[in-house]
């Protein structure tokens, strides 16, 4: 596959790794399953912050990791928006996402810092700091710098786990208008299938480091004989206990 | 009021943090970072000028500045003259004795910044120097600028290991601790006290400016 996220990671340990993955551009893959299920290390990987003992990650036709390859995360267009957001504290929500416009001519950035404030719905905001924007503003600055790097490739890390209800129907919705304007494939990870459901034309079930299944998440959790569904009912009967 | 030993007391004090500063930033920032064998050690002899009493760091370095060391011959045919009781002498003393206030708060507060920032800038495409400039500097500044000010005001207030180094010379190595020493032996109380009343109201102006500066960068981010 030319373009779009082609994925093979296999190692034993520390944090064992058996997974294959294929995306086009366009699509969204979510990668959902338990804890220590490996889900954020692949990620990591895919930017270039974990290295796998073998494997290959191939983006748009170009080789980021494979035997004798290994780019460094500086040289790898992702954008990922950390679980913690990772903002940088000491500059404000414009000057976070200017960071990430290394590449662009500087008298450009101010002005793509604005527009993509404005696609996150925080036109007017770009002079706050971190710290005076509430947890679901300062996702969506992440986010927004996350495009700021014209990325091949969007990785989020649970986006929805520490938002509310309201907050999480906004950023589906972003989600959703990221994907109409941007052909990329995008990554995000999730511990709750409803999202996956909402957001992804893909899910990847992962246990232990191994992806199990992967398909349409509603053609997944719609057949009670895939170990999604079984991990779902195993979920909800443990909630009913 | 030995006007003549807090100029010398000033000088050494800001030759001190000028020069150990930017040593301890990259201290701070490597012992932050680096995981290695003897990581403890280094730590520990970072911190042994606070444990140590001055005379004992006194007379070692005393020794190893000496006319017979290897550093003082070295000092001489450089300087013309050894390391012992001269400005230089005490200036290399009072940079060895401050390297624990000086690496440690910046050290704490490299410590401080989450490897999620790091990881942030790095996939936003900084190489590791602009990581360190654009982010690690400006996150890590209370604590560099705390140690800068806990480095002025110790040297100010340094005495044994000055003293060991060397010796009380007018003009050359007679800081105003020294002095305010002299006039207690020489039973001359008011100047001692003029003295040290104006050493605690620099050192404690210092100290506040070094932490409202150190705050102010606090409460923006």
């Amino acid at each position: 596959m030319a373009e779009g996220l082609s994925l093979r990671l296999s190692q034993t340990g520390p944090i064992p790794l058996d997974v294959d993955i294929t995306l086009p551009v366009g699509q969204t893959l979510a990668l959902v399953g338990p804890s220590g299920a490996g889900k954020t290390t692949i990620l990591r990987a895919i930017a270039g912050l974990y290295r796998p003992r073998s494997g290959h990650i191939v983006v748009n036709g170009q080789t980021w990791l494979d035997a004798t390859t290994n780019l460094a995360p500086q040289h790898r267009r992702v954008g990922f928006v950390f679980q913690s957001y990772g903002l940088f504290p000491h500059l404000t929500a414009a000057g976070n996402i200017r960071e990430a416009m290394l590449e662009r001519p500087a008298s450009e950035r101010a002005g793509r810092a604005d527009d993509l404030l404005a696609q996150v719905q925080l036109a007017g905001l770009g002079g706050r700091y971190p710290a005076q924007l509430s947890g679901g503003q300062q996702q969506r600055v992440a986010l927004a710098r996350a495009l700021a790097r014209d990325p091949a490739i969007l990785l989020l890390d649970e986006p929805f786990s520490a938002v509310d209800h309201p907050v999480r129907r906004a950023l589906h919705a972003i989600i959703a208008e990221i994907r109409g304007a941007s052909p990329l494939p995008i990554v995000f990870v999730s511990h709750d299938v409803e999202d996956a459901v909402r957001s992804a034309d893909q899910l990847c079930f992962l246990s232990k480091g191994r992806s199990l299944e992967s398909g349409p998440p509603r053609t997944l959790l719609d057949d009670p004989n895939t170990q999604l569904s079984r991990w779902m009912n195993g979920n909800a009967s443990a909630e009913s206990d | 009021m030995d006007w003549q030993a807090l100029r010398l007391s000033l000088l050494l004090a800001v030759l001190t943090t000028i020069i150990l500063v930017p040593v301890a930033v990259l201290a701070g920032r490597w012992l932050s970072g680096a995981r290695f064998r003897g990581r403890a050690l280094v730590e520990a002899a970072i911190v042994l000028p606070l444990l140590l009493p001055p005379t004992v760091i006194g007379f070692y370095l005393l020794v190893a500045m000496g006319p017979g060391s290897p550093i003082g011959r070295i000092a001489t045919i450089f300087f013309g003259d050894t390391l012992v009781f001269s400005f230089k002498g005490i200036l290399i003393a009072s940079i060895l004795v401050n390297i624990p206030f000086a690496v440690q708060p910046a050290q704490r507060a490299f410590d401080g910044i989450g490897k999620d920032l790091r990881d942030a800038a790095a996939t936003c495409g900084h190489s590791v120097w602009r990581t360190f400039w654009r982010i690690e500097l400006p996150l890590a500044w209370p604590g560099i600028v705390t140690g800068a000010v806990f480095t002025f005001a110790h040297t100010l207030g340094e005495f044994g290991v000055v003293l060991m180094v060397g010796g009380s010379i007018p003009g050359e190595t007679r800081t105003i601790a020294l002095s305010i020493y002299d006039r207690v032996q020489a039973f001359d109380n008011a100047s001692a006290g003029r003295m040290a009343g104006l050493l605690m109201a620099i050192s404690l102006a210092a100290v506040a400016i070094g932490f409202f500066l150190a705050g102010r960068r606090n409460a923006r981010g």
